[in-house]
């Protein structure tokens, strides 16, 4: 029975292969979706969980007093304490970051080096590919096949020697005593070189000690006898509030939290302070799943309407298996394994698709690293199946249930007119426009976007600026000399955290009001390069003395929340709870960081260029790699020993603009494949609708029937239908694209109806050009030809 | 072997109900070769519809070797239909997408009969049918006549214990039609019953009685001798 089940299937799907082709091509892709979608939603849910101790630790984060927000950073003293004293702590242990300069004598860059002990390797799984660990040796350091490579090339590591802050008096060498396993993508903890916490230095490059209540380390441990001690741990931990507050009295803490390491990446976005990794970005979860959901309705969809229509030509079969002895089961299972087959095919060329699109979708972002593993994944076979399941219920389910109800007699009298008109597909029809639309609509509102971050007025220039990063005053004046010295060059300024590098949020008081603001010192000339427009007041006098002590700017965002009511200016602010300045000005917005961060409250002080982080140069665009060059040939001539680094402005908007043009490339394929997939649909229809209705077309065009009538009697219904579709998916899109911009960016373009415009006339143009072809071919045939055929 | 009493067939659209078959009484016995003729619309089609247990009568009993069937469920039917009923159509009614063994092979399948003897049994009647050479053909690549032997095949080749021909004749040509009814003749000499609706006078004189139809009714039952169908 089976083997003539397939036999008819495989000669059926031949017949109609161009049908199937599309159907498995759709259903391939709209699978592979689904499997992306999956692996994502793991990588994510899975984050930090290949520890084997994992459910035991718990990292402690601190709670402020003033504001109630979380920081990632604890007193150093505490992890300690709380293994001495706390009961149900069974370990403690902390760990530290720095982006500190490093060297091989040869090659020279900036890393981020972590602090810890010995420990670390027995609470975390990470493993050594060679060598031994030896931290309790502060001489000693352990870094991952990545550093390795990059400073060491293909030879071997272990036993090779690194310096660690060449540039700086208490630089340091150490030997590499181990070679580390990279840390998967989906790790809190992200290292590069490991070593002692005794090679930890402060801002005054004086060692840290690990006793003083005011050090705040990065990242506390805590790992528990029992993790269902959470709460009375933390509990427990109050009892050093008291000493950490008077001890710290401008960093007062409300409590200490504890998160299991499980699931901190997912709270880490809540996190002010944090220097380990954090989860996906929800919207990239949601919006996969969203997209392979909906995707594999339209395929489905899709399939269901063409196994509607092609079933209007096995009527036949039908009829003649249950009057020979084939019974309504047989049918149901005989159409529904024919659907399983389908999707089977559709799956395999969806695993392909998957194999083919993974490496480029990990490409795509930073932050993911996905791969198709079957062997030991029994959650991935299982979600293979389900969907495999589903998909072949979706769309053999309504044909295999509805047809094989048919009463023979009524088949072979010809009474049975089943060729894809009916409500239920007309309303599989208006479903899949709705969601290519949404796909349209999404896919224009990131085009917009994408331009509008392109050219929008961000408030400062962006053409024709670069910086270098400097460490101190002597190498920002030699530098400064050497871009002087360049004769394209128009203009040098110096800043302390310039735009782009997230500046430091501090606390300013007005009044009794505090408040936490943006805090960005600039040097002389920095707001005439970066053409940052005053809006009232005025700007800094760098002849003034008092203005680098007591003057202060404000930006826009601020002037709008703190002084509704009043003049900003002369209002006198503290900074730093001592220092005193008063408003001279207020700028225009913008946009500190990226579009993904809120333009924020920012105060600009002047400063001075032992203060200076960066060294800023304005040129014309087409002079900034002549000039890039120059400066890098004279950081090496006189700062061998240190990293040139060097950004162009937009190097800090590309990662906006990179998420936006993915997110944009992701809607246009998704579209393009719904859209196919839909007119595919609506054209089985039409033609399906001629070949049911060519007899009554014949007689109307006999009888004198325009062009126009016969297109319109055969088309309506379906484009009725469309348009609903449209309207629906529309709206549908336009509230989705809004949802989807606001989770990912502070500042974007937002969506206005022109997009769905735009995939109106896109949807209606190609439902057009779909469908003319059967009527076109409606209203050239002979119509003798028609009535004979009949 | 067929008995029917006072058989009712109404088809109820929204707004009328016509009567396909009124109080329709016939009786009809093992190794009869029955002809029913009737103009179009007369309800011969729905009758033997009925007969092949592929529609249920609206009233009425109808016994079918000995079983009260009219009110039997769908799947009731279709297991009396595949081990007692075969079925031949004007329009063949082959599956296009079988060949003419795998056609004629499928009664089988459904009865759960052995690969083997399936193999066998169908060898057997497309030999007697003269269609083993065209075996692994399509039915798109016979002619009507073929189509037609291969759709008599079909229906012999569970030797049912019935055979229901509607219009079996209607699509073909003259010296086709007659080797279709020939055969028939032959089944029906070797005990088959046969049952078929036409609306030629000369293929009904196969039979060896005719019942004539009108109006959902019987009018006429005609026996014929022997001799006539020869």
């Amino acid at each position: 029975m089976l083997q003539n089940y397939f036999k008819v299937a495989y000669r059926h799907f031949w017949k109609h292969k161009v049908h199937l082709l599309i159907n498995v091509l759709g259903l391939g892709i709209a699978l592979a979706s689904c499997v992306i979608a999956y692996l994502s939603w793991k990588f994510d849910h899975d984050f930090d969980h290949f520890h084997t101790r994992g459910e035991q630790i718990f990292r402690v984060v601190s709670i402020k007093k003033d504001n109630l927000q979380a920081f990632g950073v604890c007193p150093a003293p505490l992890a300690a304490a709380a293994k001495a004293e706390v009961s149900g702590v069974q370990d403690a242990l902390i760990l530290e970051f720095r982006n500190a300069v490093i060297s091989n004598g040869k090659d020279t860059d900036r890393e981020r080096i972590s602090f810890t002990e010995n420990a670390f390797f027995e609470w975390f799984d990470f493993p050594l590919l060679s060598g031994q660990i030896r931290l309790d040796d502060a001489a000693t350091a352990v870094i991952s096949e990545a550093l390795a490579i990059k400073y060491f090339g293909t030879s071997d590591p272990v036993g090779q020697i690194l310096t660690i802050y060449p540039d700086q008096p208490f630089q340091k060498q150490l030997l590499i005593t181990g070679l580390l396993k990279d840390t998967p993508v989906n790790s809190s903890i992200q290292y590069e070189l490991l070593t002692s916490v005794e090679n930890m230095y402060n801002r005054d490059n004086a060692q840290v000690n690990l006793k003083d209540w005011t050090y705040l380390t990065d990242a506390t441990f805590l790992m528990l006898k029992n993790p269902e001690d959470q709460e009375r741990v933390s509990r427990y931990l109050e009892a050093y509030l008291p000493v950490q507050n008077q001890m710290h009295s401008d960093w007062q803490i409300e409590k200490f939290a504890l998160q299991p390491l499980n699931t901190m990446a997912h709270h880490a976005d809540d996190l002010r302070w944090n220097a380990l990794g954090q989860s996906l970005p929800p919207s990239m979860v949601w919006g996969m799943t969203l997209m392979g959901i909906l995707l594999l309705l339209t395929a489905s969809l899709n399939f269901t309407n063409m196994s509607i229509s092609l079933s209007g030509r096995r009527l036949k079969e039908i009829g003649v298996r249950k009057v020979i002895g084939g019974s309504r089961k047989q049918l149901i299972w005989q159409l529904l394994m024919e659907g399983l087959l389908i999707s089977l095919i559709a799956l395999g060329v969806g695993l392909l698709f998957t194999d083919w699109l993974l490496p480029r979708y990990n490409q795509m972002w930073t932050f993911v690293d996905l791969h198709l593993v079957f062997t030991q994944n029994l959650p991935l076979v299982a979600f293979l199946i389900a969907v495999l399941l589903t998909t072949t219920f979706i769309a053999a389910a309504y044909p295999a249930f509805y047809i094989s109800g048919f009463n023979p007699t009524g088949i072979f009298r010809g009474k049975v007119k089943f060729a894809g008109a009916n409500l239920f597909s007309k309303i599989l029809l208006g479903a899949q426009v709705g969601i290519s639309t949404i796909a349209l609509v999404a896919g224009f509102a990131f085009t917009r976007n994408a331009e509008f971050q392109k050219n929008a007025d961000i408030g400062f220039q962006r053409e024709g600026i670069q910086a270098i990063r400097i460490p101190d005053e002597q190498t920002f004046r030699v530098m400064e000399a050497n871009a002087r010295q360049h004769p394209q060059v128009q203009a040098v300024a110096g800043v302390r955290f310039h735009i782009g590098d997230s500046a430091p949020r501090i606390e300013v008081k007005f009044k009794d009001k505090k408040q936490e603001v943006e805090f960005m010192p600039v040097g002389e000339n920095y707001l005439e390069v970066m053409d940052i427009q005053l809006l009232s007041g005025r700007s800094f006098d760098y002849q003034l003395s008092t203005d680098f002590t007591e003057s202060i700017l404000i930006n826009e965002k601020f002037a709008d929340l703190y002084f509704q009511d009043g003049d900003p200016l002369g209002q006198q602010l503290t900074l730093f709870d001592t220092l005193r300045y008063n408003v001279v000005g207020v700028v225009k917005n913008f946009i500190q960081d990226n579009f993904h961060d809120p333009i924020r409250p920012l105060v600009l002080t002047l400063t001075k260029p032992d203060r200076f982080g960066y060294l800023v140069i304005k040129t014309q665009s087409a002079d900034m790699l002549e000039v890039r060059d120059h400066l890098s040939v004279a950081w090496k001539k006189d700062f061998a020993q240190m990293p040139f680094e060097h950004y162009f402005q937009d190097d800090f908007l590309a990662s906006s603009l990179k998420t936006n043009t993915n997110i944009q490339y992701i809607f246009s394929v998704f579209a393009l494949i719904a859209l196919l997939l839909s007119m595919t649909g609506l054209n089985s229809l039409v033609s399906l609708n001629l070949l049911k209705r060519l007899k009554e077309v014949t007689i109307r065009r006999i009888l004198g029937a325009r062009p126009s009538q016969i297109a319109y009697l055969l088309s309506a219904h379906f484009l009725i239908v469309a348009f609903i579709g449209l309207a629906v998916g529309g709206l549908i899109g336009l509230k989705l694209s809004e949802m989807l911009l606001n989770s990912i960016y502070q500042v974007h373009v937002g969506v206005t109806y022109f997009s769905l415009l735009v995939a109106g006339i896109v949807v209606v143009i190609v439902a057009f050009l779909t469908i003319s072809r059967s009527i076109v071919q409606a209203i050239t045939a002979n119509p003798s030809d028609a009535l004979n055929n009949d | 072997m067929i008995r029917i009493e006072k058989l009712k067939k109404v088809y109820r659209t929204e707004d009328v109900e016509t009567t396909a078959l009124n109080e329709v009484d016939i009786t009809i016995n093992q190794g009869e070769f029955v002809s029913i003729m009737g103009p179009s619309g007369c309800g011969k089609s729905t009758l033997l519809n009925i007969l092949g247990l592929i529609d249920n009568p609206s009233g009425g009993a109808y016994h079918f070797l000995d079983h009260e069937v009219s009110k039997y469920s769908e799947r009731q039917r279709s297991m009396l239909r595949k081990n007692n009923i075969g079925f031949i159509f004007q329009s063949f009614n082959l599956i296009d997408e079988l060949t003419v063994f795998e056609n004629v092979e499928l009664p089988l399948i459904y009865t759960k009969v052995s690969s083997r003897d399936r193999k066998t049994r169908v060898e057997e009647v497309l030999e007697r049918m003269n269609m083993m050479h065209r075996r692994n053909h399509f039915p798109q690549q016979l002619s009507g006549g073929q189509q037609q032997r291969v759709a008599v095949a079909r229906a012999i080749v569970n030797n049912p214990k019935i055979i229901l021909a509607d219009e079996p004749t209607g699509n073909l040509d003259s010296a086709n039609g007659n080797d279709v009814m020939k055969t028939l003749v032959h089944l029906n000499d070797e005990g088959a019953t046969i049952i078929m609706v036409t609306h030629s006078q000369f293929c009904a004189e196969f039979g060896n009685r005719i019942i004539r139809m009108l109006d959902g009714q019987v009018v006429t039952e005609n026996l014929l001798s022997k001799a006539a169908r020869l």
